[in-house]
């Protein structure tokens, strides 16, 4: 068994391609780790009532702030006195819109943005605040003026937007009027003696609840980690493959049936063969380790150590995958699109490019069968520091490879009764 | 010769129904997932026509007194009151299915929406908010806000998209429709009968790539037909659209087939290709939308998928495109160049063998 390990390991290491997946995909993978996350996690975030979102700068889209439903408002503010901070928030908790803001310095920036959100980004209306608004005794005369709405959608909630902004203007307008003032303080302690008044709002989010108690920055961390297991499991799966090339060619050439001849079971070959996706799944878990130095632990969200190991689990669920659908496959041809159609659906089903909170049953019961989608379950579990992590990973991990080696033997046999 | 080369490759291709089958299929199971997990995002806004919602009205609330009003606002909205003095809130919206469950206290109401009935829950709370401003004294005159409509792509939903997108994602991996023929000609050594042949490099070429764009594009027009039927998928200028596919066929033959020249090895040839195209579609908007993506422009300006599927989406929800043109000169390009190095590799063997 030793000298089929080593054989195989000789082939692997003289393939080119072995050394791209254990060294570049992992140096690929660690790299996306690294590349900070802007929006996604809006989606995944039980959001209500979160206030008016900041946009720290143009590259943030705010397409996802429609994870909710409501009518997504992008807030281009030059002003950002507190009777714009003010209007701002009121908006915000109307509870029919998600407000964002980001900070320009005049109307010529903000129309430029607004030209190129209509083409390159996706929200029901965007809003312009003037510099001075509701900051001079002559712009309480026309606050309006103060304000510029832009209509970015067919959505008919734009009507009421435009009714709930006049509402707070006329708002600020009365109290300025009311107290004779036009002091943004006095004005400001007015107007929300008068919320005083009005009855409390709470609001409670109910059946089907998405929320998982996972903070902004843990979400991106998530959502960064699922891309680094996409190609990570690029690695795995092409590995598998390349094993899985051995044994097709090592049965075409008849090296099996010599290897038999020398009194070796089939079991025995096949053993070794899994042996080595064990030492391949451990060589890139070491590899994404040593990549994962270069990086900041604490950006990571998740230790070094803890990264590895699930990588090496993920690794031999993989790496057995393709091993046992290549030798079904039965040629190279077939066995390489088998590893990509793997890694395509299986990535793309299990939620690590994009969520599938809002999909049907039948796609969340199939992403349910992906073992990636049990490694992402597993990250948040690790974030909230739930200790059942890791018994749910070795248990996912164990089954995955018991059915794989399961249908693998009875397809293998199979094959070789019609052969 | 080449007419007779073009038949027999073409007869050969379409007689693998496995191949068609793909190019039916995978489109639109790929189109049915993705659409699926973004139609909540992408829906367009529909206001709801009526819905329904309990409500419990503690004594001493400010609420009582205009209860009466309240409720028939809201009826005006389409939204039917139900009070309910007894029971759990979540467990009455599960049993009754009430959209929403309002508990009023003494200064103070507690709102209980439902996350499957999102926008019926944001109506009403807007309502109720709007009724309690209302309560409020108004002294001075609405300022009107100033209003302007620059241009803006109008929103596309999830089905019409990913019905889309995939058709032309799928058209980006038209070498898996020659893989078949391609590893069997070599298998038995056809190449070197070719060579002995007096077929120009250019009419071996031509052989190859006319049979799979034709048979790549009837798998596909299936594809879009079954959309078409099945799933509503709409589809712009079907002129305009069916060109952009096209070329973006003949642009992934034309590629692919450079690889495969270039490496003479058919599993290279599906990986490298496959690879290059995942990337293409991961920054061009194949699978996560490019109106949400936030990659850098820059990977998606890179993407000549990005092109074809912008094209095909704006000519879907806009009618025109300014990247119809964009699409075709890129897709052409590629297919140019690459035809002229396909033909040079193929000479370069050709003085080797």
């Amino acid at each position: 068994m030793r000298e089929l390990i080593k054989t195989t390991v000789k082939l692997l290491f003289r393939n080119v391609g072995f050394w791209l997946c254990l060294i570049v995909l992992p140096i690929l993978a660690t790299f996306i780790m690294s590349i900070k996350q802007q929006n996604l996690s809006y989606y995944y975030l039980d959001n209500d009532d979160m206030g008016v979102l900041e946009i720290a700068d143009y590259g943030e889209k705010v397409a996802y702030y429609a994870g909710d439903g409501k009518f997504v408002v992008k807030v281009y503010d030059a002003c950002g006195n507190d009777l714009s901070e003010y209007f701002l928030t009121q908006l915000a908790g109307a509870g029919m819109f998600k407000v964002g803001r980001m900070k320009v310095a005049d109307k010529a920036e903000a129309d430029e943005y607004v030209l190129s959100d209509g083409q390159n980004d996706r929200m029901g209306a965007a809003l312009f605040i003037a510099p001075d608004f509701a900051s001079t005794p002559e712009s309480f005369g026309s606050l309006g003026d103060g304000i510029t709405a832009y209509v970015m959608s067919e959505d008919e909630r734009f009507s009421v937007l435009e009714t709930k902004i006049e509402r707070i203007l006329g708002r600020i307008a009365d109290k300025s009027m009311l107290t004779g003032s036009t002091d943004a303080a006095v004005i400001l302690t007015a107007l929300k003696a008068e919320d005083e008044l009005l009855p409390a709002k709470k609001t409670v989010s109910v059946i089907g609840k998405t929320g998982n108690g996972l903070t902004k920055e843990q979400i991106d961390m998530k959502t960064n980690i699922g891309y680094a297991f996409a190609f990570l499991t690029l690695s795995f799966v092409l590995i598998g493959n390349l094993v899985a090339q051995t044994v097709i060619k090592e049965q075409n050439n008849d090296v099996l049936r010599r290897i038999k001849l020398t009194g070796k079971s089939s079991v025995s070959y096949f053993a070794s063969k899994v042996v080595i996706c064990v030492i391949v799944s451990l060589l890139i878990a070491i590899v994404t380790f040593v990549c994962t130095l270069f990086l900041d632990g604490e950006k990571m969200g998740i230790g070094r150590l803890t990264l590895t190991a699930m990588v090496f689990l993920m690794g031999l669920i993989f790496c057995c995958l393709s091993l046992v659908a290549g030798t079904i496959a039965g040629n190279v041809m077939s066995s390489n699109i088998t590893s990509f159609t793997i890694w395509c659906l299986s990535c793309m089903l299990s939620g690590l490019y994009f969520p599938l909170n809002g999909t049907s049953g039948t796609v969340q019961a199939i992403s349910s069968v992906m073992p990636q989608k049990w490694f992402m379950e597993g990250t948040e579990l690790i974030f909230l520091g739930d200790k059942t992590a890791w018994p749910m990973l070795l248990c996912v991990t164990v089954a995955y490879i018991i059915l794989f080696v399961g249908f693998g033997s009875v397809g293998i046999r199979m094959r070789s009764t019609e052969d | 010769m080449i007419f007779y080369l073009i038949k027999n490759y073409l007869k050969m291709m379409l007689r693998s129904a496995s191949n068609i089958l793909m190019y039916i299929l995978a489109p639109t199971v790929v189109a049915a997932v993705l659409t699926s997990a973004f139609t909540t995002l992408m829906d367009t806004y529909r206001a709801p026509s009526s819905f329904e919602v309990g409500y419990r009205l503690d004594e001493g609330s400010v609420f009582e007194n205009g209860m009466d009003t309240l409720k028939d606002i809201l009826k005006d909205k389409g939204v039917t009151m139900t009070e309910f003095s007894e029971g759990d809130p979540e467990e009455l919206m599960n049993r009754m299915e009430l959209s929403a469950f309002v508990e009023f206290g003494e200064n103070e109401y507690l709102l209980y929406k439902d996350r499957d009935a999102r926008i019926e829950g944001q109506t009403l709370e807007y309502i109720i908010g709007e009724v309690c401003d209302s309560m409020l004294p108004r002294f001075s005159e609405t300022p009107a806000i100033k209003v302007e409509t620059p241009f803006f792509v109008p929103a596309v939903n999830s089905t019409d998209y990913y019905g889309i997108i995939e058709i032309a994602y799928f058209a980006w991996c038209s070498i898996i429709c020659g893989a078949v023929v391609f590893t069997a000609e070599k298998k038995y050594r056809i190449g070197r009968r070719f060579a002995m042949s007096g077929v120009s490099e250019l009419k071996l070429y031509i052989s190859r790539l006319v049979p799979i764009i034709i048979a790549v594009s009837i798998g596909l027009a299936l594809s879009a037909a079954v959309g078409i039927l099945f799933f509503d998928v709409h589809w712009g200028n079907a002129f305009l659209s069916a060109l952009v596919v096209l070329m973006m066929i003949f642009a992934a033959t034309s590629f692919e087939l450079v690889i495969y020249n270039a490496t003479s090895s058919m599993v290279a040839t599906v990986v490298i290709s496959f690879a290059v195209v995942w990337f293409m579609g991961f920054f061009g908007g194949s699978f996560e939308t490019y109106m949400f993506s936030s990659a850098p422009q820059i990977l998606k300006d890179l993407s000549p998928i990005y092109y074809g599927n912008r094209a095909l989406v704006e000519l879907s929800c806009m009618g025109r495109s300014d990247y119809v043109s964009k699409s075709l000169i890129i897709s052409g390009a590629i297919g140019v160049v690459g035809s002229a190095v396909n033909v040079g590799l193929l000479k370069l063997r050709k003085g080797r063998s």
